[in-house]
């Protein structure tokens, strides 16, 4: 089931974030690849770029660039994070 | 996540006593390690997921052989993948000593599974690879306070120059030695690998801020959609531009000469010497004769394209630039019902649908794996078969060869939607890292050329071989005439095609391109060639794509993706030539 949070208290889902945005994870869903990939609670990314009509959202993680599709960004809570 | 596909492994690996695991993230160069220990020549990429099971070579330090195991990339020991739960079972089987290989640009992360193997009790030596490429982005690390913290070896590494392997040895040798004194060691193994790693990737690592290179500028604009999405189309009509006109090219100018007016007149002047004139002599070098043919297919018509294939392929598969087009075209491939990263293999089944397939098997789902297979069986045509479909239609236009492959494009987006509607299953989001953009080590670029020619050549010889006997026999015997008579309705009527044509639809089902090449000597109408084009393309994927269908699926699977391809071939092929008829 898709859930899009848009606003909760300055929380927002990953997908909705603006490019070049850092942000700290607040809570992912259960995707064992996404905590192996460094996107887990308390991390820190920086949306690198964002894809038009469903596409994924690009993303760095310390040193390392990952995208993920839509589906899961939107799973995927954030709040803006100090640079 | 779990995979679909169960790796099989031989349970007597497992029981090996010499064993030496060789472990680390995907695309961190596992493979080429395993390739510069053993001599073992292991295909490997810049992207993850190449080594889709395990590989197993013998390894000799100082006379004493060992077995080195190429385990599957992973990211954790968390036993959440098939390739994950094989790397765990060969941990907790025991082995002398851990390879684990670490990408020096991307520390923090590849530290988290160095640490979980620690937990095992083995002996290990860190390879600290990519050396290269954490200079190259700015990233200092302290190699000595490195080893410390991690209290084993860490040999800083550039793999695909060769760079530190035989300090890896040395390593591995003292390190096996004293294991052998002292077996395992007394370590804390409760800690925190993910709080660990941090805490020692901030110890050990420094990052200068330096002016990106113009590699990796360009790495990141090709990740822009714009300019990303028109350099990849220019990159793709770059690469088809290469293959088609050097193909061309270099058959004209050597491949044909060679056949036509040495190698077919001296086979054919030997045989006449000593073998009179009949049934033998035309089956060996009549018009369809197995030294005529087999020269003129294979070498000339097929050979030029498949290396050309190659040369372009194992560029942009080397330079990290596959999965840069799945991350751009993934929008379009959910429309479709699959995620961005099956293009990679979607690709790949331009080269062969075999790997195209046993790759797929890094796909999230059994549904995503067989929509791939799908796509790539209904309108991807093998390098062989693109090589003899550019011969046929690119002898009349080069118009003829883009509406064929707008035209296999329609086939794909068809055949997955229809796909993508039958089959139940869910097909799991893109979730994929993306490598550095890098230029192919002149080297590694060469030998896996050769490889791949190499696997080419052995794989396709004995098919390729057994469909020219086949054509010598049918056509040189006269049994082709009589199958050409009931074959009529279908053939002349229905395709529009002359009866002769009948041998393509026979060969086709042994191999891919012997569905086309059997209509370069038929004088064919340019309709005709595009109906035959059509039929072939979509035509049975070969025997050794039903074999593959049937070991990784069922046999279920293997029959319907069959039955639909040659129906799809028959219906298509006859209906473009009914409507033509229409109009002419």
């Amino acid at each position: 089931m898709k859930t899009i949070v848009k606003s909760l208290t300055g929380r927002r889902c990953l997908y909705d974030m603006q490019k070049k945005c850092c942000c700290r994870v607040v809570s992912i869903p259960d995707h064992p690849l996404l905590d192996s990939l460094g996107i887990c609670s308390d991390a820190v990314i920086t949306v690198e770029n964002k894809y038009r009509f469903g596409g994924p959202v690009l993303l760095k993680i310390d040193t390392a660039t990952v995208a993920i599709g839509k589906d899961i960004a939107e799973q995927i809570l954030v709040e803006e994070a100090a640079v | 996540m779990s995979s679909c596909h169960t790796i099989q492994e031989d349970p007597r690996i497992l029981e090996t006593e010499n064993k030496i695991l060789l472990m680390g993230n995907p695309n961190v160069g596992k493979s080429v390690f395993f390739t510069e220990l053993t001599g073992i020549h292991a295909i490997s990429s810049n992207y993850t997921g190449t080594t889709v099971s395990y590989l197993e070579g013998d390894l000799v330090l100082d006379g004493t052989k060992y077995t080195l195991i190429d385990v599957p990339g992973i990211y954790s020991m968390t036993a959440s993948s098939e390739a994950e739960a094989v790397a765990v079972r060969f941990m907790e089987s025991g082995a002398l000593a851990v390879i684990c290989v670490l990408d020096a640009s991307n520390l923090e992360r590849n530290l988290r599974l160095g640490l979980d193997l620690q937990k095992y009790g083995i002996p290990m030596v860190y390879a600290l690879n990519l050396m290269d490429v954490a200079e190259r982005h700015g990233i200092e690390i302290d190699v000595d306070l490195l080893q410390k913290e991690l209290g084993w070896p860490v040999i800083p590494t550039v793999v695909v120059k060769q760079q530190g392997l035989d300090e890896l040895k040395c390593s591995l040798q003292s390190v096996l030695k004293k294991s052998s004194q002292e077996k395992a060691r007394n370590q804390k193994l409760d800690f925190d690998s993910r709080a660990r790693a941090r805490e020692i990737t901030r110890k050990v690592r420094k990052i200068k801020n330096v002016n990106l290179s113009r590699l990796d500028r360009l790495g990141e604009s090709m990740m822009k959609p714009f300019p990303g999405i028109p350099l990849a189309l220019l990159i793709m009509i770059l690469s088809i531009g290469v293959v088609v006109g050097a193909g061309k090219a270099l058959r004209a100018a050597v491949l044909l000469p060679l056949v036509n007016q040495v190698l077919v007149p001296f086979f054919r002047t030997l045989f006449t010497s000593f073998i009179p004139e009949g049934m033998l002599l035309n089956i060996l070098v009549g018009e369809y004769g197995i030294f005529v043919i087999s020269f003129e297919w294979i070498i000339a018509l097929i050979l030029p394209y498949v290396f050309l294939f190659y040369v372009v392929f194992t560029f942009l598969e080397d330079s990290g630039y596959l999965p840069r087009i799945s991350v751009l075209f993934d929008n379009v491939m959910r429309k479709l019902g699959i995620q961005g990263g099956s293009l990679i293999n979607i690709v790949m089944g331009y080269g062969c649908a075999v790997p195209a397939i046993i790759g797929s098997r890094a796909a999230s789902s059994r549904k995503e794996r067989l929509l791939i297979s799908t796509a790539v069986c209904f309108a991807v045509p093998c390098i062989s078969q693109t090589g003899a479909l550019i011969s046929l239609l690119g002898s009349y236009s080069f118009g003829l060869v883009a509406v064929m492959i707008l035209f296999s494009l329609v086939i794909m987006v068809i055949a997955t939607l229809t796909a993508g509607r039958l089959i139940k299953g869910e097909v799991a989001p893109l979730i994929i890292e993306v490598p550095n953009l890098l230029i192919p080590e002149p080297k590694a670029y060469g030998r896996k050329l050769l490889i791949r020619m190499k696997h080419f050549v052995y794989d396709a010889e004995l098919p390729m071989m057994i469909s020219i006997v086949i054509a010598a026999l049918l056509k040189e015997t006269g049994l082709l005439d009589t199958i050409a008579v009931y074959a009529e309705p279908l053939v002349r009527n229905w395709l529009g095609l002359p009866s002769e044509a009948v041998i393509a639809l026979i060969l086709g089902i042994v191999r891919r391109e012997m569905s086309v090449a059997p209509l370069l000597a038929l004088n064919l109408t340019p309709l005709q060639a595009f109906v035959g084009a059509t039929v072939g393309l979509l035509y049975l994927p070969c025997l050794s794509v039903f074999g593959i269908l049937t070991k990784e699926f069922n046999v279920k699977v293997a029959v319907v993706i069959s039955t639909g391809t040659i129906f799809s071939a028959l219906f298509f092929g006859g209906l473009i030539n009914q409507v033509a008829q229409l109009f002419t």
